[in-house]
């Protein structure tokens, strides 16, 4: 059952570049409603090199970084249950998991704070499908917003996002005030929130 | 609700994971408290969203989808995972749930120092790592009517009121409502005169207070 999962696999090729976040949610709920393992192959086949990266990016070694990046489809698999397409996507809430999960573990101690926001707010049972919609086109225009920004601010959100550092990290890097950080990432908040108001 | 928001900067380096210790719980206290940053936090994941699909992705081994997937448990798919209880019910406890926490005790039970000028404070231990080697949180008391010297800041200082209320040069504070200053602006809080003002405070030091606040609080939080 295993090789025929992996060899359907192998026939589709590799992951496209990019997949519709439409048929990256439609794999998320068939894990959460039918504990699809060939959904979850083509889950891991499209996030589990990106996360590599992604952990990698901040810091860890090759190892470690695989290790994280199974870790967090893990929690995918669990935690199926609990994304709603509504709510956002499929590849910011792999993020959020993804995010924590690299806290928890340079910490030494786990104490809650980072939490998943969708936690705090009753996500409507039955998402109306124009949500999904308007949904699954956010991190497309975020995207898109995220390569018009001009090169000091993108540069500034890359390394808070995905390098690990804090403002005050950045600043001493690029060798520029801490306020100067401030207004760059407040500057390119702005725009990329504005980016979703097209929607 | 909150009239007073984090600072956007402050939400995209939450949202991005890479804040420090204290000042992450400042800003989650506050997000329990305020959904409008909670949108602000929901938008700018996005961006990590975003920038997670652009990654470069690194080859995964061989035997990463194998041992995955044995790896995996049975799904039970009415069962959803145990949700801490995060919806904030009525607040009767003063302490916002990240804080309590830490702590471990209701405000009541907190063993204030006294620094003089009717501040207390009450340090809060969190686990050092190398990203907080400068950066302390705390809990401070003041007196109801007291004035606080006017002072500036050295680095991001943030204020989360969590009982009484402040006024200063950028208004009135009350529970819920967050003061997230950074390095230039100068500000002279005056506490309310029916109750004292109890706050939950991260400090990126160095600050430099004018007048004999420094003084009061160095010995204590070792800024």
């Amino acid at each position: 059952m295993l090789n025929m999962v992996l060899a359907m696999n192998a026939d589709a090729g590799p992951d496209e570049k990019s997949m519709t976040q439409i048929a990256l949610s439609d794999l998320v709920v068939r894990i959460a409603e039918h504990s699809d393992k060939r959904a979850f192959t083509e889950l891991f086949a499209y996030f589990g090199p990106r996360l590599k990266g992604f952990m990698m990016g901040r810091g860890m070694n090759a190892e470690a970084a695989e290790d994280l990046a199974q870790e967090t489809m893990i929690r995918v698999w669990n935690k199926a249950a609990m994304y709603s397409s509504a709510k956002g996507q499929v590849s910011t809430w792999i993020f959020t998991i993804a995010r924590n999960l690299h806290i928890d573990t340079i910490r030494r101690e786990k104490i809650v704070s980072f939490t998943d926001l969708a936690d705090f707010d009753q996500t409507d049972e039955d998402p109306v499908s124009d949500e999904h919609l308007i949904a699954t086109e956010e991190t497309r225009l975020v995207a898109h917003a995220i390569t018009k920004l001009p090169g000091e601010q993108k540069e500034i959100i890359e390394m808070a996002f995905m390098k690990d550092m804090t403002q005050t990290e950045i600043a001493s890097k690029i060798g520029l005030p801490l306020g100067t950080v401030k207004s760059r990432m407040r500057l390119a908040y702005q725009k990329l929130s504005k980016s979703l108001e097209d929607l | 609700m909150c009239n007073h928001h984090l600072d956007e900067a402050t939400i995209v380096s939450f949202a991005s994971g890479s804040i420090s210790r204290p000042l992450a719980v400042v800003v989650s206290s506050h997000l329990e408290m305020c959904s409008h940053c909670r949108d602000q936090v929901e938008k700018a994941e996005i961006i990590g969203g975003s920038l997670l699909e652009d990654t470069e992705e690194q080859p995964l081994s061989d035997r990463a989808l194998n041992d995955l997937l044995e790896k995996l448990g049975a799904r039970n798919k009415n069962h959803v995972l145990e949700v801490p209880e995060k919806s904030l019910p009525v607040q009767c406890e003063v302490l916002p749930n990240c804080v309590s926490n830490i702590v471990k005790k209701p405000v009541s039970e907190v063993t204030w120092k006294r620094v003089g000028a009717g501040v207390s404070l009450y340090q809060i231990d969190i686990e050092k790592t190398d990203r907080a080697s400068y950066e302390k949180l705390f809990l401070m008391k003041i007196e109801a009517g007291r004035t606080m010297p006017e002072h500036g800041h050295g680095g991001s200082e943030t204020t989360l009121i969590l009982s009484g209320s402040y006024s200063d040069e950028l208004g009135t504070f009350e529970r819920g409502d967050v003061a997230d200053l950074d390095e230039n602006i100068e500000h002279q809080p005056v506490v309310s005169k029916e109750d004292p003002c109890i706050c939950l405070v991260a400090i990126e030091a160095p600050t430099r207070f004018k007048g004999f606040f420094p003084k009061l609080l160095q010995p204590y939080v070792g800024l």
